[in-house]
Formats: structure tokens, C-alpha cells, sequence
């Protein structure tokens, strides 16, 4: 290899080292610039490209000592079909800026036959983006007939303007050279572009993926956590239902014990005295009665759930209710040893409401109470008036009081509070569930104010549109059971 | 008894003195045909030159000497192709006239001239001519930019401090390249 050739070789290895570092540059944006690049993309690749251009430009490429043979317009050509026209004249701009300053195109010819390269590699990259509809990620689908046209546009047009400034003659001379060296180099430089620009998208792809299958991830997780939920209730309603079950067997059980052990002591042939006959009647009627109450509960409950418990609208004197109520709960509290005090009422305290379900809420929240208050324990109700025009019925006792882990699960069906304690006071666990779907089927609302060991405070709240007061007080008379 | 005998020795001295007579012999031959192509690729090389049509070498020759060969060698440089799409065309220039004005793009400096170096010089540096030699003692004369030998092999050598003085710039990679003086 003659001096010549040697130069030509360090001139194109040059020439191609400039150009890698360009794709390299390329790929790199494209990698980490990801949240802005797209909406700077066209003018950023331009420039990049038009600077290597520029670069280029500095180390013409001679052909055996021949004249410069430009293959830095290549850059100019791929822009456009790879990043868009807007890139196309950035590189454009920039690349004659730089040849400005190329000390071999000092001359004006050489300086027009650069320009004229130049200009040509632009509009071929316009041709060819017009030939060719734009798919995502630019024109160019790595195919090589599509580099392979768009080296020979640039170079037909580089030849061109040649052929206007020396002469058709000297244009043909040097076609094979230019159009050589163009598509080897529009080939090999189109090729690694498109690649980094395929990796990129792959790698976008691949991220998208990714977000997806997280996201999948983190939904199945959350359906299972569900699903882990719905199996714990699932498994909590059937463990109060067999606790119910359990209650309820029980407390049909002795009822009814009672109705079929006393009915035969009637019914034997030993006569049996009236007094006890009496007696026995009277305990045979208790027991029907708590039967009675039992399946009411029942019943009333399942058509809360099922909506299709209603409610009369009358007008009722809600300190009468409390009253008769509190007169009706007497013998139980006096067998509990547990004293029933009535507050002075401030006004008489007039609701809309179904008289005999608003006993219901009285009767079942002073029941609990007396079962869940200690020997000796009070138990003191009181009515309200709200800001608002509501009206509160508080039933409040000193009792054995509510954990906060029980707080929200009283309220469940069939749930009791402590189930030994429960077990020996009778109860079904339907009584406050059922006393709060009917306070609200009235509209109101039923809050506990509960500490354990100290005592409850059940708060209902009768909504305003349903209340009327007047300032006349009616008296509500004390219960107290004597120690 | 006789001796050792030196006569291998002898041989060897004498075709060492008929080698470098003959080398400065050959330093004073006119450009070969091998060297016009060499000059011709060399032109390729520095900045200015037309990228088309013809570029005109002046070539300057002792007009005193008798046959100094000119014809052949502007014959040669018309038959050589030029660099690229380019054509080489020469214009005899006796060195008395190489002040005058003259329609060329470079120098090409036959043997014997050092007697007008200075107005080769500065006839150059008025129109920032590359001259171009054939003849090492050119370099040394400091009447060359360029010295080119295509024998035995293409050897350049850039006189870089003449060429800043005659503001002859050549492609970067070509200064990297070729010999420095």
C-alpha cells in the first residue's frame, strides 16, 4: 500500500470513528433521555447529527490521493428518514456552519460542491420520506433496498450538482467512486442507526411489559387479599351460626323443657295440688312466651335483612314509650339486682315513628343492659334534643362495657360479646343487630360509647324530620328497685 | 606466504561510492513519469486546488541550461490524469520569469535552480503557490514546499516552516502522514 492509499485508510478510519461515536451518541439519547426526547427529538438528533457532519466535514476522505469524495453528507440523508424533516434541516444548518470553517473549502467551487452535497442528501431524505409512509418509530424499516434507494437519490443528486459546476463529464468520472463510497457508507451507518433505534423501542416495549405484568401482579395480589377476606368472613359467619346454633338450641331447648316438664306434672295421675297447678300453668305461659319472643326476633331480623320489614308512621309520645317500657323491664331488672332510672325529661319529645318497633329498640337495649350490668349496677335512660332538632335516647350502664376489638362486631349478626358470659344470660345475639336496622329504618342512627370494665352509653338518634318537641315536660317516673 | 585478501572488501567500497554517485546523479534527473503521478496525487492532497477542470502546473526550469528537458516533462504532466475528475495541464516558466504573471495553480521546480531561489520564493508567496520538487537539494535550498519521489517507493516530505511561509495549507491527515522538515 502506497503512501496514498495509507492516508485514505487513516482518513476513512477517521471518518468512521466520528460517525460511531455519532451512533453511539444517538443511542445513548435515545436510552436516556426517554421522558423528554420524544418532544425534542427531531431538533436534538439534528443537531447531533449535523455536528458529526460538521466534524466530518474537517477530515475529507481522498481516494488514492484523488480529490475529496464527500460521504459526509450520509449523516444528512439518514436524519430525515430516521428522526423526521424538522431534524433533516437542523443538520442541514449545522453541517454547512461547520464547512464554513474547513480549511480545504476555502475555494469557492469545492465550497459550492459541499454545499450542493449537502443540499442534495437533505432533499433526497425528503424524497424518500415522501416516497414512504411514516411507521412508528420513522421510515426506514431496516430494508436494505430502502437504504440502498436512499444512497442513490443522495448521491444522483451530489452528481448533479457536480455535473452544473465542472461539467457532465467529470460528474460521470467520479460517479462510481461517490455512488460507491455513499451506499457503503448510507448502508453500514443506516444499519446501526436503525438498530439502536429498534433496541430502543424493544426496550420500551419490554418496560411497558413489565409495568403491565406488575400491575397484574399487584391486582391478583389485591383479588387474593380479597378473596383471603371474603374466606375469613366466610368462615366468621359460619362460626356464628354455629354459635347461634349452639344459642339457640339451648334457648329453645329449656323453654320448651320447661312447657313439656311442667305440662306433664299437670297431666300426671297423681293429683296435684291448685296452687302448684297454678304455678305450673304460669311457668308453662312463661316459657311459650320466651319462646315467642325468640322466633319474633328471628323473624323480624330476617326481614330486616331481606328489606322487607316496614314500619307505621305514627305520631307517639316517645317519653310514654320510655316509660312503659321501663315499667315492663321492672321485674327482670329486680331479679337482676340492677336499679332503672328514668331522667326528668326537659320537654315532651313527639316522633314519627312505629310504636311498637320503637318499644322493640327501648325494650331490647334495656334487656341488654340489665344483662350485662352487675349485681347492683345502674342503668339510667334519658332523651335529648340535638342542635339540629334531632332527639337522643340514651340508655346508659355501668356494666362490663365493650372491648374496642368487639366495638364494630356487636352490631353482626349472632355475634355476643363474651360468649360464656353470654351463655348464662340468655340472649341470641340478634338483639342489637336487630335494634339497629330498626332505628334505621326510621332514619336514625345507633352509636355506643363503650369502655371495657367501665360501662356502655347506647346513643339512638331519632333524625329530625321525624321529631317534633314541645316545652310542656311529661314526667317520667323514677324505677328504682330497692336493695 | 601471502596474505589475506581484501579484494571482497574493495568490491564493496567501490559499489557503495557508485551507488551514491549514482543517487546524486539521479537527484539531478529530470521528473520521471512515475514522479508526475505522484505529483499529481500530492496535488490532491492541499488545500485550494480545483476539485474540477484542469489545474495548471508552472513548471520552472533554467532557461540558461541547454536541454534541460522541459518538453518531456510538460509532456508527461499532460498525458498524467489529475487528482479525482480532475486533468493536469503545464506551463513552461523560465525561472528569470517566474515574477511575471502567470495563470497557474502550482510550482513544479526542475533541478538547478538554486540560483534563483529568492524569486521563486517570492513570486510563490505573492500568489500562495505550492512548489513541488523532484530534487532533494530543494529542500534544503529552501526553495520547495513539497518534495516528492515515486523511486524506489512514494516518499513525501513537507517543508512545513515554507509552506506556513508561503501560506500553503495541506489536508491534516496528509501533514500527519508524509516526512517533515
Amino acid at each position: 500500500m502506497n503512501l496514498f492509499w495509507q492516508i485514505t485508510a487513516v482518513e476513512a478510519l477517521l471518518n468512521v470513528a466520528i460517525f460511531a461515536v455519532a451512533v453511539i451518541a444517538y443511542g445513548m439519547l435515545l436510552e436516556r433521555t426517554r421522558s423528554w426526547l420524544p418532544r425534542v427529538e427531531q431538533p436534538v438528533v439534528g443537531a447531533l447529527f449535523g455536528g458529526a457532519t460538521a466534524l466530518a466535514t474537517l477530515v475529507p476522505l481522498h481516494v488514492d490521493g484523488g480529490a475529496a469524495i464527500g460521504c459526509q453528507s450520509v449523516l444528512i440523508a439518514l436524519t430525515g428518514p430516521i428522526s423526521g424533516g424538522f431534524s433533516t434541516l437542523v443538520a442541514l444548518a449545522i453541517a454547512e456552519l461547520g464547512a464554513i470553517e474547513a480549511p480545504h473549502l476555502t475555494e469557492t467551487g469545492a465550497t459550492l460542491l459541499n454545499a450542493g452535497s449537502f443540499l442534495a442528501a437533505a432533499f433526497a431524505a425528503f424524497l424518500f420520506q415522501l416516497l414512504h409512509r411514516r411507521r412508528e418509530g420513522g421510515w426506514l424499516r431496516n430494508r436494505t433496498g430502502q437504504l440502498a434507494m436512499l444512497a442513490i437519490l443522495s448521491s444522483a443528486g451530489a452528481l448533479g450538482v457536480l455535473a452544473l459546476l465542472a461539467g457532465t463529464g467529470t460528474a460521470l468520472q467520479s460517479a462510481l467512486a461517490a455512488t460507491g463510497v455513499n451506499l457503503a457508507a448510507t448502508l453500514v451507518l443506516g444499519t446501526l442507526l436503525l438498530h439502536e433505534r429498534r433496541r430502543h423501542e424493544a426496550e420500551a416495549d419490554l418496560r411497558i411489559t413489565a409495568e403491565r405484568l406488575t400491575e397484574m401482579n399487584q391486582r391478583l395480589r389485591a383479588q387474593a387479599q380479597e378473596l383471603i377476606a371474603a374466606r375469613d368472613a366466610a368462615e366468621q359467619s359460619s362460626r356464628a351460626k354455629s354459635n347461634f346454633l349452639a344459642n339457640m338450641s339451648h334457648e329453645l331447648r329449656t323453654p320448651l323443657n320447661a312447657v313439656i316438664g311442667f305440662s306433664q306434672l299437670i297431666g300426671q295421675d297423681a293429683p296435684v295440688p291448685d296452687e302448684k297447678r297454678v304455678e305450673y300453668a304460669r311457668d308453662i305461659e312463661t316459657g311459650g312466651q320466651h319462646l315467642l319472643g325468640l322466633i319474633s326476633d328471628i323473624l323480624d331480623f330476617s326481614k330486616a335483612e331481606a328489606g322487607s320489614l316496614e314500619i307505621d308512621d305514627d305520631e307517639l309520645l316517645l317519653n310514654e314509650e320510655i316509660e312503659v317500657s321501663l315499667r315492663l323491664m321492672r321485674p327482670q331488672a329486680e331479679r337482676a339486682n340492677v336499679m332503672l332510672a328514668g331522667a326528668d325529661p326537659i320537654a315532651a319529645f313527639y316522633v314519627r315513628a312505629d310504636r311498637r318497633r320503637v318499644r322493640q329498640i327501648v325494650l331490647n337495649l334495656l334487656s341488654n343492659a340489665i344483662k350485662f350490668s352487675r349485681p347492683g349496677g345502674t342503668i339510667t335512660v334519658a332523651l335529648a334534643a340535638g342542635e339540629d332538632g334531632a332527639v337522643e335516647l340514651i340508655v346508659r350502664d355501668d356494666g362490663i362495657g365493650i372491648s374496642e376489638r368487639d366495638r364494630e362486631r356487636v352490631f353482626e349478626p349472632f355475634f355476643q360479646v363474651d360468649a360464656e358470659m353470654s351463655r348464662s344470660r340468655e340472649g341470641t345475639g340478634l338483639g342489637l343487630p336487630l335494634t339497629k336496622r330498626l332505628i334505621e329504618l326510621h332514619g336514625g342512627t345507633l352509636r355506643l360509647d363503650t369502655t371495657l370494665g367501665v360501662g356502655t352509653a347506647v346513643h339512638v338518634l331519632f333524625p329530625p324530620s321525624r321529631v317534633r318537641i314541645e316545652a310542656a315536660p311529661v314526667a317520667i317516673r323514677r324505677w328504682e328497685v330497692p336493695e | 606466504m601471502t596474505g589475506p585478501c581484501h579484494c571482497g572488501r574493495a568490491v564493496l567500497m567501490l559499489a557503495l561510492v557508485a551507488a551514491l554517485a549514482a543517487r546524486g546523479a539521479r537527484a539531478a534527473d529530470m521528473p520521471s513519469a512515475e514522479d508526475i503521478d505522484a505529483i499529481s496525487h500530492t496535488l490532491g492532497f492541499i488545500d485550494g486546488m480545483p476539485h474540477a477542470g484542469t489545474i495548471r502546473i508552472g513548471v520552472v526550469y533554467d532557461g540558461s541550461a541547454e536541454g534541460g528537458g522541459v518538453d518531456r516533462v510538460i509532456e508527461a504532466i499532460a498525458a498524467a490524469a489529475g487528482p479525482g475528475a480532475t486533468r493536469l495541464g503545464a506551463i513552461p516558466i523560465a525561472a528569470a520569469d517566474v515574477g511575471k504573471p502567470a495563470n497557474v495553480d502550482a510550482l513544479l521546480l526542475l533541478p538547478g535552480l538554486k540560483g534563483f531561489a529568492q524569486g521563486i520564493t517570492s513570486a510563490a508567496a505573492g500568489r500562495h503557490l505550492p512548489t513541488i520538487s523532484t530534487d532533494p537539494q530543494c529542500i534544503e535550498q529552501q526553495l520547495c514546499v513539497l518534495w516528492v519521489e515515486a523511486q524506489p517507493r512514494v516518499s513525501v516530505t513537507l517543508n512545513t516552516k515554507l509552506a506556513d511561509a508561503l501560506s500553503v495549507r495541506v489536508s491534516p491527515i496528509f501533514a500527519m502522514m508524509v516526512k517533515r522538515k
